[in-house]
């Protein structure tokens, strides 16, 4: 059964209980009221009787000595319908349409009367009895007040009740029909795109139009389709990557291993001149260094992954005192002036690995054909910021995003050519990852790389 | 056709549920008819007046007209209270004598005695009419739960061929305060004539000296004051022809109470 079906039962059953037990109290209420009423009513008539009663007893006790009276000559005098009952309970006169049972006339007294609601098939009596006593004479007198009209009207409220109750059902009917076909409509759109989205539309968004429940539900499952969205978008991307990394690690071994093979398959089948054996020999070795260089970063690669490094607090000044000895003579060789100023503070670094961070990037400057290298460090509130720029040939701009990939080379001739693997840039971004720090990478590809590293500082500046 | 098995289901169900609920309430409320239509028990008829201990005033009250010897147990307050509260009426509640009160018996005969020292009826021997008296509070617009018993009037109806005289008697004082008499035949060449001082001392009131009469083609209002009171008295008479040979003379006294 749909929840369409039971949204729709479950309106109609509480509204026709609801609707019936209201009427049915509120029609049971005014029945009890209207016989009060009508109670009330039976018991003035009944004291208006009784002085009719007591005065033509009274005025007939004065003319008959024997107190022996006539009821009959009374049945006129009455204004509603009446009997009386002797004090041994025989009737004695009665006009009563509805039958009086006498068993509690003993009950009666002065101040108290008794009551009966008796009916036939067509009338309905409230009948009153009380004792009526005058001089000598005691008698009980009942009188009956005629209710049909009111048994009728409480039938008639009954009958009308219940064709109101018939009308307002077909009326709403539509009405709980329309109200359940809305309620779930929303819950119905919910579940189609739930279905599109199962069946791989990941860019699938379901309307979100409400803000109740259901409103909630459909900004949820929208936030959780984006986050498979980008979950799935970013397994794809890690897998393309992995697939790229493969197949540049196979170029990356093929190239020099085809020059290796060729120049030893020259040398073993021909008897080459000393020179030529020199140069093929030469050729072999810058190969196998390349391979080596390689092999040793790949390493350094996949066991930074694996490896787990405790950080050491130190000066950033110290640091870059220790690095200037190494990288001075660097640059001295190449041409490339070095400019170093750095402020005072605090990093939590791995030093050889922070070492390995700044002679790669020194290394892509020079390789970059630079004259200067500016290495500038600041501190900023709680980040310490530290520069690197130069003015080499630059990075083109729409390759800043990928330099950072594994055996990718800007320039792959000149890299190759420089022993470069196009591991450098991968190595640093894992560092700076393991240091928790951030690098951004500016270029306009034509004057020159910034590169600026943030950390964290940890501790007291130097004073 | 299967995936509107349960729509058809389900309106199936409403249906039945439907015409269940109805029968269902029919059924209740017949019950409960049944046991409200086929009630019986027993009714302590609680008296709207209260029991009448006896008057604060003693010597001071008004002097009544003396049936016991007695004087009139009112203080001049209560009696215009009880008149104002008589004539404001909305109907009468009946109820039974309480203590303090008049019986009905006296009543009558004080009803007769009035009517003798106001010359009305003749002879009103035993057995000359028939009588016939109630008593009751005046109801009033608010409800009030218990009253004083001199509340309470008896209206005595004493009617024959020739007469038919209401009389309304202080419950407590058994003085008649208000009277609608109407006389046929002969007995309406009898009418009385001048005697609303009579009326305002038979009521147990001392009339003050000027007695003030109005007329117009079709009644005569006569109106006295009553002494160190808001009371005054009021006599209305005027003949009625109803048709050729039956004609009355009707006239009516009563007590008011002047608005100050």
């Amino acid at each position: 059964m749909k929840l369409f079906h039971k949204i729709f039962i479950c309106f109609v059953v509480l509204f026709g209980i609801s609707f019936q037990a209201a009427g049915c109290l509120l029609i049971n209420f005014s029945y009890e009221k209207v016989v009060e009423q009508e109670k009330k009513f039976a018991v003035q008539e009944f004291q208006h009787n009784k002085y009719i009663m007591l005065s033509a007893l009274y005025s007939d006790s004065r003319m008959t000595a024997d107190h022996k009276i006539d009821f009959d000559n009374y049945a006129e005098n009455f204004s509603v319908p009446a009997a009386v009952y002797g004090t041994d309970k025989s009737c004695i006169y009665s006009d009563l349409s509805v039958p009086f049972e006498p068993a509690g006339l003993d009950e009666t007294g002065d101040n108290y009367v008794i009551y009966q609601i008796n009916r036939t098939a067509a009338e309905s009596y409230i009948l009153v009895c009380g004792l009526v006593r005058q001089n000598e004479i005691e008698a009980y007198l009942v009188t009956g007040r005629d209710v049909s009209e009111m048994v009728n009207s409480q039938n008639n409220m009954i009958s009308y009740f219940q064709k109101i109750y018939f009308l307002i059902i077909c009326l709403g009917f539509p009405v709980i029909f329309l109200l359940s076909s809305l309620l779930v409509r929303s819950i119905n759109k919910v579940s189609k795109g739930a279905k599109r989205i199962a069946e791989g539309r990941y860019a699938e968004r379901l309307e979100v139009s409400s803000k109740d429940e259901i409103g909630e539900l459909a900004a949820n499952f929208n936030h959780m389709a984006e986050n498979i969205e980008e979950n799935i978008a970013a397994l794809s991307s890690q897998a393309q990557q992995k697939e790229d990394f493969a197949a540049n690690f196979a170029h990356e071994l093929k190239t020099p291993l085809t020059s290796v093979i060729g120049y030893a398959d020259m040398l073993y089948q021909k008897d080459l001149p000393r020179n030529q054996v020199k140069n093929a020999a030469e050729c072999i070795l810058n190969e196998g260094m390349r391979l080596e260089t390689l092999s040793l970063k790949l390493m350094d690669l996949f066991v930074m992954d694996k490896q787990v490094f405790s950080l050491e607090e130190m000066s950033v000044r110290e640091i870059f005192e220790n690095l200037k000895q190494g990288i001075e003579p660097v640059c001295g060789n190449c041409g490339v002036r070095l400019h170093m100023e750095m402020a005072s503070g605090r990093i939590q670094v791995d030093y050889d690995l922070f070492k390995s961070v700044i002679l790669n990037l020194v290394d892509n400057s020079i390789k970059a054909d630079c004259k200067d290298i500016w290495i500038t460090g600041k501190a900023k509130g709680s980040i310490y910021r530290i520069c690197l720029e130069d003015n080499g040939k630059g990075i083109p701009t729409e390759e800043l995003g990928r330099i950072t990939e594994a055996f990718y080379m800007v320039d792959k001739s000149r890299a190759r050519k420089q022993h470069g693997a196009g591991l450098g840039m991968a190595l640093v971004s894992k560092v700076i990852d393991i240091h928790g720090a951030r690098m951004k990478i500016e270029s306009d590809g034509k004057t020159g790389t910034k590169i600026t590293l943030s950390f964290m500082q940890k501790g007291e500046h130097e004073r | 056709m299967k995936k509107y098995k349960y729509t058809f289901l389900s309106l199936m169900f409403v249906v039945l549920f439907l015409m269940g609920s109805m029968a269902a309430a029919n059924a209740i409320l017949k019950r409960r008819e049944t046991r409200l239509l086929s009630e019986r028990g027993g009714i302590k008829v609680e008296s709207p007046v209260r029991a009448w201990e006896g008057g604060e005033n003693g010597d001071e009250g008004v002097d009544g007209i003396d049936t016991n010897d007695k004087k009139n147990p009112l203080s001049m307050e209560q009696a215009e209270e009880a008149v104002k509260s008589w004539n404001d009426r909305t109907g009468v509640t009946l109820h039974g004598q309480v203590a303090g009160q008049v019986s009905m018996e006296e009543a009558i005969e004080h009803g007769k005695k009035w009517l003798d020292g106001m010359g009305i009826g003749d002879g009103n021997e035993e057995g000359s009419f028939g009588i016939n008296a109630e008593l009751g509070v005046g109801r009033q617009k608010e409800d009030i739960e218990q009253r004083e018993a001199y509340f309470s009037f008896w209206t005595v109806t004493y009617f024959n061929q020739s007469m038919n005289a209401v009389l309304y008697l202080n419950a407590v004082t058994g003085n008649v305060w208000g009277a609608e008499i109407k006389l046929y035949e002969e007995q309406a060449k009898k009418m009385p004539d001048g005697r609303l001082r009579l009326f305002v001392e038979l009521a147990g009131f001392q009339a003050a000296d000027e007695v003030s009469s109005a007329m117009d083609s079709e009644e005569t209002t006569s109106e006295v004051k009553i002494k160190e009171s808001q009371l005054y008295a009021q006599e209305m008479s005027y003949a009625m022809a109803v048709w050729p040979g039956n004609s009355y003379e009707y006239i009516a006294y009563q007590l008011l109470v002047r608005q100050p």
